[in-house]
């Protein structure tokens, strides 16, 4: 459903010149599962979605997304997905409903057809008590359900969640992860970002960890933890990352030793 | 692009403003409630100034009381004082009669200056006898059956030490720089010209003349305009400003919402996800931004209109006082206005939203306002300005076309607003599309969209520019390039010495080019990238590409020349201009040939190609369409050359120019035609007079002389495109060398 091949995006920076955010990465997600893609602040996660949902374009490497390639086709590729993240608020000045109705517009649906999904989705999230207040009003909650219902109202076959917990309650949380099976359940293709490994443990049952613009490791989770003789996906993160802070350091300093002997006579 | 997303983004845009209290109130609410508002304070102000009186004082009044009465209790007589000669509250005093007429004045002046009055009058005490004397002698002039009466230098004469200098009448001593002495000195003056009258009166009578000898011929005024033209002149030439200003907020203040305000609150990368196009969310928000605009300047007109005919029509009726000073605000013809505003709401809408967008906050977008207003003044300003008139020259320069013809509309001149109609909207039309380019290339950019809010460093900046060299410049360098070029020359201008000589001048112009094109374009090419000479463009070509190089001056020369015509049709060179230009070309009669070829051909062609096609091309080929590139490098060439006539020869050649560099990826072609096309102007003009050869080529032209003749100008055009198809055939666009190629 998504394939990624040696997925690029470098971008200039003035304090660091030119930076790469994400270093070449390949993966595959497929429909009924959650893929989940966990990492620091700064991994790249976000530069990686955001390159999925074709809001930014690769600098290198390809990525297709049901069939639809995201640099070429974007629009079709938009048409696929429903994107939630924390950067995606909503109009304060629309209600849930008028908010969700839009976006099916835009989508194309036709009245009927709106009319039914909007019915479906309401009462799926259980959104129906606040369906016409205005979300500038709404607690962060109902916000997050408006987020997701406008998501998900073309019912697409991939969704994507960027760490769309960041600022929720515990309980809100929790339902969003509920609700994020739910939509596995119904064989949907979902990308899951996160930095809070217990929350991907109960979701994702396919990881990739991401550190510094790389894919450190990729696969399902007890497989993973068995492979680096972990015992949860916390450990196996810090294994991961110190395993890779080593290695460059180890780099770095055989480095300065090629020079340093290069200069020795 | 999808019609129906627009719609959709469009309604919900639209939607969205209308709940929002504080765009309604500032583009809608405000102008409906301001002109009334400012209507009534102006009337309040016009009135208090009116209505004050002026202090004044009269020294010797004692000496005039034998001449028709001009004073009654203190006050002028009825007869000569209008409603404004009321207004005026005299204090009398005698003056010392021994005392000279010059010490008089300096005890007016005095007073005046010392603001203990607003204007002095003094009657010299010589005024009285002297036109007693004259009376007298019309008198016996009369009884004598005399024809002719004495030499009114013979009767004034002999009053007088001097005999030649006639005796003073009134003087009004005021300060023309005090408006309340100005107030006062047309109050007194009007009451003087009537008593003035009386007593020319009196000795018409005395001598038996019929009044109407003294006025054999009335000059009669009449004035084709029509009636409500007169009396709009002054708001036809305030409304457009303040029209035109509307428009540009009335658009600016929800294009920082619907774009700035929506990066700074999230929803703007929720609608990117979305299925809609980049183009189609432009549109849907620009028709936003346009209706919004559109219907600002509309309630600005309709409450201009409802001011205009119900609040001051009524408050200063026809004929008052008020009315003739203020004029009559125009009424509901105004409202003619609406078709010039529809193309202008989109050239608006477009900038704002494109100034918007780059903005990252609602607070950054509101300070980008500012300066665009103030880059507009200067053009919304022309129709204010009662010597520029609308004509074809004026119709095609954005804003001040469309304010002139707006100020033609209010004025009711239709027939001149109409033959004038179609370039100004023409004109606006072009600068909107540009501004729609600007706004999707912003919505395409990934680094306007999601630039982050860290702060701008420019020590940071500066240091990265240095240390890290790039293989060509970016379109930002070249942009700045061209703009600290512009800024350069400025200041050349300002700082040059008059030149007093042909050496002078040509050594200054040369050193002055050298230094502000040539020189910064080097050293930006040497320190900003990895190699000097190709992003100079600075490359061997072939020796065809060489040839054509060699023959297109002289092929485009006839064509250049008429278009040079063309352009001082539309914008005449001022007179004053003129007179420079013929100075300057006097001072070159002296300087030698070579001279004038080596500063106006080969140094210009040399540095003014490195900068122009050679560093700025480079750097705008990086990120932008070759033709873009082309189109913005002729551009700034055009406007290095100072004088309006002279930038639109030079942009028309910089296309050309920019066009050989893109298709060879070299400058020395461009050099070459360069050196030849100002080499050419510089030979003909020292020696054309003298080469016979060249008359039979050519034909009189009216005021100019003579000029290249149609038949040898349409062989040419023939020869030009010839030429230019076989650089076509030998030549192909050149991939440009970048960080990402």
């Amino acid at each position: 459903m998504i394939v990624v091949e040696k997925l690029e995006k470098t971008y200039p920076d003035l304090q660091r010149g030119a930076i790469r955010a994400v270093r070449g990465i390949s993966f595959v997600a497929s429909p009924g599962q959650v893929f989940g893609l966990l990492g620091p602040n700064g991994a790249g996660k976000t530069t990686v979605l955001r390159m999925l949902s074709t809001m930014l374009k690769p600098t290198g490497g390809t990525a297709t997304v049901a069939g639809f390639d995201v640099e070429n086709e974007a629009e079709e590729v938009r048409r696929q997905i429903g994107f939630v993240s924390a950067n995606t608020a909503n109009y304060d000045r629309m209600s849930a409903f008028e908010m969700v109705e839009f976006f099916g517009q835009l989508h194309g649906l036709s009245k009927d057809a709106l009319a039914e999904r909007s019915e479906i989705v309401f009462e799926q999230l259980q959104m129906n008590d606040f369906r016409d207040t205005t979300c500038g009003k709404m607690s962060t909650g109902m916000k997050q359900k408006v987020s997701i219902a406008r998501a998900i109202i073309h019912d697409p076959p991939v969704l994507i969640f960027d760490e769309a917990t960041v600022g929720l309650d515990v309980l809100v949380g929790r339902s969003l992860q509920n609700t994020v099976l739910k939509f596995r359940d119904q064989g949907k293709c979902i990308i899951y970002s996160t930095h809070h490994m217990n929350e991907a443990e109960r979701v994702c049952n396919h990881v990739a960890i991401m550190y510094q613009g790389d894919i450190l490791a990729e696969g399902r989770q007890r497989e993973l933890c068995e492979q680096y003789g972990q015992h949860s996906l916390e450990d196996l993160f810090f294994a991961l990352i110190d395993q890779h802070d080593c290695q460059e350091n180890s780099a770095g300093l055989a480095v300065e030793d090629a020079i340093s002997s290069e200069q020795q006579p | 692009m999808n019609w129906t997303n627009v719609k959709r983004i469009f309604n919900r845009e639209i939607r969205d403003q209308l709940r929002d209290r504080r765009t309604l109130f500032t583009t809608l609410i405000l102008p409906l409630m301001m002109y009334p508002i400012l209507g009534l304070l102006m009337l309040q102000v016009a009135q208090f100034v009116s209505e004050t009186s002026s202090k004044v004082q009269v020294i010797g009044a004692g000496s005039i009381v034998e001449l028709p009465e001009l004073f009654v209790d203190n006050k002028f007589t009825d007869i000569h004082a209008s409603a404004e000669g009321k207004l005026l509250d005299l204090e009398f005093s005698q003056g010392n009669q021994q005392s000279t007429a010059m010490s008089v004045y300096d005890h007016a002046k005095e007073l005046v200056d010392a603001d203990e009055f607003d204007a002095v009058i003094v009657f010299p005490s010589d005024l009285q006898p002297y036109i007693l004397a004259l009376r007298n002698e019309v008198v016996a002039a009369r009884e004598n059956g005399k024809s002719v009466v004495k030499d009114v230098q013979q009767v004034g004469g002999a009053l007088k030490a001097d005999k030649t200098v006639l005796p003073q009448g009134p003087q009004i001593v005021f300060n023309s720089v005090d408006d309340k002495s100005k107030i006062a000195h047309k109050r007194i003056s009007s009451v003087l010209q009537s008593w003035q009258a009386s007593i020319k009166q009196t000795l018409f009578q005395a001598g038996n003349i019929p009044q109407k000898i003294a006025d054999p011929i009335v000059i009669v005024d009449r004035d084709t305009a029509p009636v409500e033209s007169r009396n709009a002149a002054i708001w036809a030439s305030i409304i457009p400003m303040m029209l035109l200003m509307w428009t540009l907020s009335g658009a600016f203040y929800p294009a920082v919402d619907l774009c700035a305000g929506e990066k700074e609150r999230g929803t703007l990368e929720t609608l990117l996800c979305g299925p809609a196009k980049r183009l189609e969310i432009v549109a849907g928000k620009l028709l936003t931004i346009m209706t919004f605009s559109f219907f600002t300047s509309l309630f600005n007109l309709i409450s201009i209109a409802f001011t205009g005919v119900f609040l001051i029509g009524r408050m200063m009726p026809a004929g008052s006082p008020l009315q003739e000073r203020l004029g009559t605000v125009p009424g509901w013809s105004i409202l003619w206005s609406l078709v010039v505003l529809v193309p202008l709401v989109a050239m608006f809408s477009a900038l704002a939203l494109s100034a918007a967008t780059f903005a990252r906050s609602s607070k950054e977008g509101q300070y980008y306002m500012m300066p665009l207003l103030i880059l507009c003044m200067p053009l919304m300003m022309i129709s204010m300005i009662p010597s520029v008139e609308l004509n074809l020259g004026t119709s095609l320069i954005p804003v001040a076309g469309a304010a002139l013809l707006l100020r033609n509309l209010i004025e009711s001149q239709f027939s001149v607003a109409i033959r004038f109609a179609f370039p100004v909207v023409a004109s606006s039309m072009f600068c909107c599309y540009l501004a729609l380019r600007w706004a999707t290339a912003q919505f395409n950019s990934e680094s306007v969209l999601f630039r982050e809010s860290e702060k701008w460093d420019v020590k940071l900046w500066l240091l990265q520019l240095l240390k890290t060299p790039r293989v060509a410049p970016t379109t930002g360098m070249a942009i700045c390039f061209a703009l600290f070029v512009l800024i350069l020359r400025f200041f050349a201008n300002f700082v040059a010495p008059d030149a007093t000589s042909w050496s002078s001048f040509l050594l200054n112009n040369s050193v002055a080019l050298i230094m502000t094109v040539g020189v910064p374009a080097i050293l930006a090419a040497q320190f900003l990238t990895t190699n000097l000479w190709d992003t100079l463009n600075l490359r061997r070509v072939s020796l065809s590409v060489a040839v054509i190089a060699l023959l297109l001056p002289f092929s485009l020369q006839p064509i250049i020349s008429w278009f040079g015509v063309l352009i001082a049709e539309i914008y005449p060179i001022s007179p004053s201009m003129l007179a420079g230009l013929e100075g300057l070309e006097k001072m070159f009669d002296d300087a030698p040939w070579w001279w004038m070829l080596l500063a106006m051909a080969a140094v210009p062609a040399i540095f003014e190609e490195l900068a122009f096609r050679g560093f700025m091309l480079s750097g705008l080929r990086s990120e932008t369409k070759d033709w873009t590139a082309i189109f913005i490098t002729a551009a700034f060439f055009g406007i290095t050359h100072g004088i309006l006539q002279q930038s639109l020869n030079a942009g028309i050649i910089g296309v050309l120019l920019g066009y050989v560099a893109v298709r060879t990826n070299s400058i020395i072609p461009t050099m070459i035609i360069h050196f030849l096309h100002n080499g050419l102007v510089v030979v003909l003009s020292k020696f054309s007079a003298s080469q016979e050869w060249l008359q039979p080529l050519q034909v009189e032209y009216s005021e100019i002389g003579t000029i290249y003749s149609p038949l040898v100008t349409v062989g040419a055009t023939l020869l030009t495109l010839a030429l230019l198809f076989a650089f076509h055939r030998v030549t192909d666009t050149q991939p440009l060398l970048t960080d990402t190629a």
